[in-house]
């Protein structure tokens, strides 16, 4: 697996991101949120290696623990947008009939908007968090896994081996979960690790417009639309943060990339 | 022609019923919202009564499905209520700064597939040369920019360091510059990379191979055989992430301050206006799916298997 | 058994030299085709037979120089109408191929653009010589008519998926006879179609031979093909010429042990399947030049100087080469 040189950065990128994001406060020894008006905006020094903030913390320290934010907010959305997409894929693939035409029907309600405004919307109504930033998340992309699911389940239902397992009277529910569920997994795998880096991005996107995480929460989104302020003075503020979020998503896309030439090349984002 | 006309027609209708399921059920979910905007508006300032009296002026008090027929009726008419911030009329409001986004989309999307489908057909045609290499890795990095960010970073560089370009407003050509600039380049990168591959893919393919057995010149078989099919992919993705660029400018359009229809939304979500937020969401709605449905057809021209498909 | 009968002196049209082919691959390199020689005259059919993967349909391609040369390394020489081809220029080509050497596929659906009419197709084959558009649907209309396409004034804005797999592969010919090549490769030209429809290709590919005298290199693995329509026929295994000789030649008095085993097995087909029968043993490595005769592991007759068999044809009789140390005459085991 590591022979494969896209998984193998991609891997080493996270794996460091995560290191950092694990050892965020005991490793800088500030914490996210420690106010100290007497350091306010200050350059990157020895004692501060970003800089610091309009309050006076530490920057280095507010991008580690963004790293938790981001990380947190992918798997999460990434998670409950699999759960429902694989769901409805298996479901519309195996059936067919009236509820495949009414769930890709819904499929393409979701593509009806784009997704930062659908995002928006749903984080409007539950109210700005970062937890509901990953639920609006999941709401506006779980419907490309369940066109993957559904068309590989299309073919599977046809194999031999899943007939037979049909007319020796198995319930759909067991064919769905003993037979057709491993055959998907491995290319769920690689559409998960896909998916992370926009989720990722929708919540900087989101945190930036002051939808997601609030303050003093260090999301990489909120500590630049804080920043843009002292552009002039403190354009650290502007940089790093930003730098963050793209590492990370290199880091993922080279994971997702890597994965997709190892598992399943064929599949398409 | 009469099975393409039949094509159209159907691809119309379904596009006309997404739209009102989305919005029905946005609408829906937006009548939910924690406190509303009278409650903002009034503060404690205002009587229980008094309130009452608003909601039912409003027509707050229906059931959400009835509010929705009510607006729909209105809409039939050209009226999309009026703004509860600021009393104005939300069809004119949008109309004002439609202009701007469109402007603002149509331009990043030109410079996006200007630069982008040459720069993926010469990666793809000389695949492996120097060249290549810094391009599909020019595009690893360029797709995991945030384009809000970028704007922030071509502020920092142009307008505040080198003072180029203004940091916010509006204020003739040269303003759209680095937003047009942060949209575009990171969609570059993916636009680059599928006319790449689709370039490689086709220039495999044995019908390249009989162009070129027939005699034909390498300059027309790349125009004619290997451009004119792998455009049609290109094609489809640019009908298809048209919306993605509207919703992406929401964002870019705050860094900037830009007068447009993203900026009015954001300030709408944020004073919970929701007779305005609902007036764009349906305006959005409406443009992503004639996009999509625009898509459909011309790829159905694009390809005459495509078509043929339909007719039967 | 073949309907025109050989001219001895007619002239040579194209004489293949010591022709290698090795595919520059990763991690391994590939030699498709080992040094191969062979002459074709003016108005001939002549065969290349082999089981897939010879390199029969590699020297077709190489022949044209339609083989991606930043990928491959072509040796020898390609003599049309004495001119080497492999010592032209790439850009020079392009007045070769299609006006001089045309080439049929074996697979008319991917072999044709699909977002382009057939009449279109055609067309731009005939506009390469300079021919205004209308003057070229006239021909193409014509030339749909000579390949025996009914109704071809529609047939000329059909696409390729409208087409019966017969009528694709009778577009790809119009195409490639269109500007009057005097030699047509075809590769494989009936491998993809049905039976019925195979007859109906070959016979239309024979007749055009008539009208026209052109030679033709056909490429195929079915031996009743190779009986129906050539008049010379050269056996290829693992990128090596085994033997060339007449039709009955090969037929009635195969010399090579390898021809001999692919004789035997014909009579027991059923017709119209008499393809190569599976012979015991696998064919040889191709990463590295095959030292020695390519065939010994598999060859019954094999002794101690097939190892260093240098891969010569050995003339046994008029116009019948073989390469085989059997008839080296050193009688040396």
């Amino acid at each position: 697996m590591f022979k494969n040189p896209s998984f193998a950065t991609g891997f080493a990128v996270i794996a460091l991101v995560a290191l950092g994001a694990a050892l965020a406060g005991h490793a800088t020894g500030y914490e996210f949120d420690a106010i100290n008006m007497s350091e306010v905006l200050k350059s990157p020094s020895r004692a501060n290696w970003l800089g610091t903030d309009q309050y006076g913390r530490d920057l280095f320290t507010r991008v580690l623990f963004g790293a938790r934010i981001a990380l947190r907010v992918g798997f999460i959305a990434v998670a409950i947008e699999s759960l429902i997409g694989v769901t409805l894929g298996l479901i519309s693939g195996y059936l067919g009939g009236y509820v495949e035409r009414a769930i890709l029907f819904v499929t393409d309600l979701t593509w009806a908007m784009p997704p930062v405004i659908l995002a928006m919307a749903i984080v409007t109504v539950l109210g700005p968090s970062v937890n509901n930033v990953a639920v609006s998340i999941a709401v506006v992309s779980w419907a490309q896994f369940t066109r993957v699911v559904r068309a590989k389940t299309l073919s599977l239902k046809e194999l031999p081996y899943i007939e037979a397992a049909e007319s020796i009277g198995e319930s759909g529910l067991s064919i769905l979960v003993r037979y057709i569920l491993p055959n998907v997994a491995p290319s769920i795998i690689v559409l998960a690790t896909l998916s992370l880096p926009s989720a990722i991005m929708s919540t900087t996107a989101l945190g930036f417009l002051g939808l997601g995480a609030q303050p003093p929460t260090p999301d990489w989104g909120v500590m630049l639309s804080e920043g843009i302020s002292y552009i002039e003075d403190a354009s650290w503020l502007s940089v790093f943060p930003g730098v963050a979020i793209v590492v990370l998503v290199v880091g993922f896309n080279f994971l997702g990339e890597g994965l997709r030439e190892l598992i399943d090349p064929r599949i398409k984002l | 022609m009469n099975g393409f006309f039949a094509f159209v027609l159907r691809r119309a209708l379904y596009g006309a019923l997404v739209v009102l399921s989305v919005t029905a059920i946005l609408f829906s979910i937006l009548q939910m919202m924690p406190g509303d905007a009278i409650e903002l508006l009034g503060g404690n300032r205002i009587s229980k009564n008094r309130i009452e009296m608003m909601r039912v002026a409003w027509g707050l008090d229906k059931p959400p499905a009835i509010q929705y027929l009510y607006w729909l009726r209105n809409l039939a008419t050209g009226n999309m209520g009026v703004s509860i911030m600021t009393s104005q009329d939300v069809a004119k409001m949008i109309l004002g700064r439609l202009p701007y986004t469109l402007l603002l989309t149509f331009l990043a999307l030109a410079v996006q597939y200007l630069a982008a489908i040459p720069l993926g057909l010469i990666a793809g045609v000389y695949r492996d040369s120097l060249f290549d290499r810094i391009c599909v890795q020019s595009a690893v990095i360029l797709r995991a920019i945030p384009s809000f960010w970028l704007g922030i970073l071509l502020i920092l560089l142009f307008s505040v360091k080198l003072r180029l370009f203004p940091v916010s407003g509006y204020s003739g050509l040269q303003s759209l510059v680095l937003p047009v600039l942060s949209i575009a380049l990171p969609l570059i990168a993916d636009t680059m990379r599928l006319t790449r591959s689709e370039v490689v893919e086709t220039m495999a393919e044995k019908h390249v191979t009989t162009a070129r057995a027939k005699g034909l010149r390498e300059r027309l078989i790349l125009l004619r055989h290997i451009l004119r099919n792998s455009m049609v992919p290109v094609s489809v993705m640019f009908f298809l992430t048209l919306p993605w660029l509207i919703g992406g400018s929401v964002v870019v359009e705050t860094v900037f301050s830009w007068p447009g229809m993203g900026r009015l939304l954001w300030r709408s979500v944020a004073q919970q206006d929701y007779p305005v937020i609902q007036g764009i969401i349906f305006v959005i709605a409406v443009l992503t799916v004639v996009c999509s449905t625009v898509g459909d057809i011309v790829l159905s021209l694009l390809d005459p298997r495509i078509k043929g498909a339909v007719k039967s | 058994m073949n309907a025109v009968s050989w001219d001895s002196h007619s002239e040579e049209l194209l004489r293949v030299k010591n022709l290698s082919v090795r595919y520059r691959g990763t991690p391994k390199d590939i030699h498709a085709v080992g040094g191969i020689s062979f002459s074709i005259s003016k108005s001939e059919v002549f065969s290349l037979v082999g089981e897939s993967g010879c390199g029969k349909s590699t020297t077709a391609h190489a022949i044209a120089r339609l083989l991606d040369e930043k990928k491959t390394t072509l040796g020898g020489q390609v003599f049309f109408d004495g001119c080497d081809l492999l010592a032209l220029p790439w850009s020079e080509m392009t007045s070769y191929r299609g006006s001089r050497i045309g080439m049929i596929f074996q697979n008319p659906l991917d072999s044709l653009n699909p977002l382009w009419t057939a009449g279109y197709q055609i067309g731009e084959a005939i506009r390469c010589d300079g021919i205004d558009s209308s003057a070229a649907l006239s021909m193409t209309e014509g030339l749909l008519g000579e390949v025996m396409i009914p109704d071809p004034a529609r047939r000329t804005s059909s696409y390729p998926h409208e087409l019966s797999g017969g009528m694709r592969q009778r577009v790809m010919i119009a195409m490639m006879i269109s500007r009057r090549p005097s030699l047509l490769i075809a590769d494989e030209p009936t491998t993809a179609l049905d039976v019925t429809i195979q007859s109906q290709i070959l016979d239309l590919i024979r007749e055009l031979r008539r009208t026209h005298q052109t030679s033709i290199l056909l490429i195929t693995h079915d031996f009743g093909i190779v009986a129906d329509m050539a008049d010379r026929v050269g056996v290829m295994y693992a990128g090596k010429l085994m033997e060339v000789g007449d039709v009955e030649a090969i037929f009635e008095s195969p010399l090579h042990p390898y021809t001999q085993k692919l004789m035997k097995a014909l009579p027991n087909m059923p017709k119209g399947e008499r393809r190569l029968e599976v012979i015991q043993g696998s064919v040889p490595d191709m990463s590295a030049p095959i030292e020695g005769c390519a065939f010994r592991e598999r060859c019954e007759e094999a002794f101690g100087r097939c190892e260093k068999w240098e891969g010569r044809m050995i003339e046994m009789g008029a116009r019948h080469l073989v390469s085989c140390a059997l008839f080296s005459g050193d009688g040396e085991p």
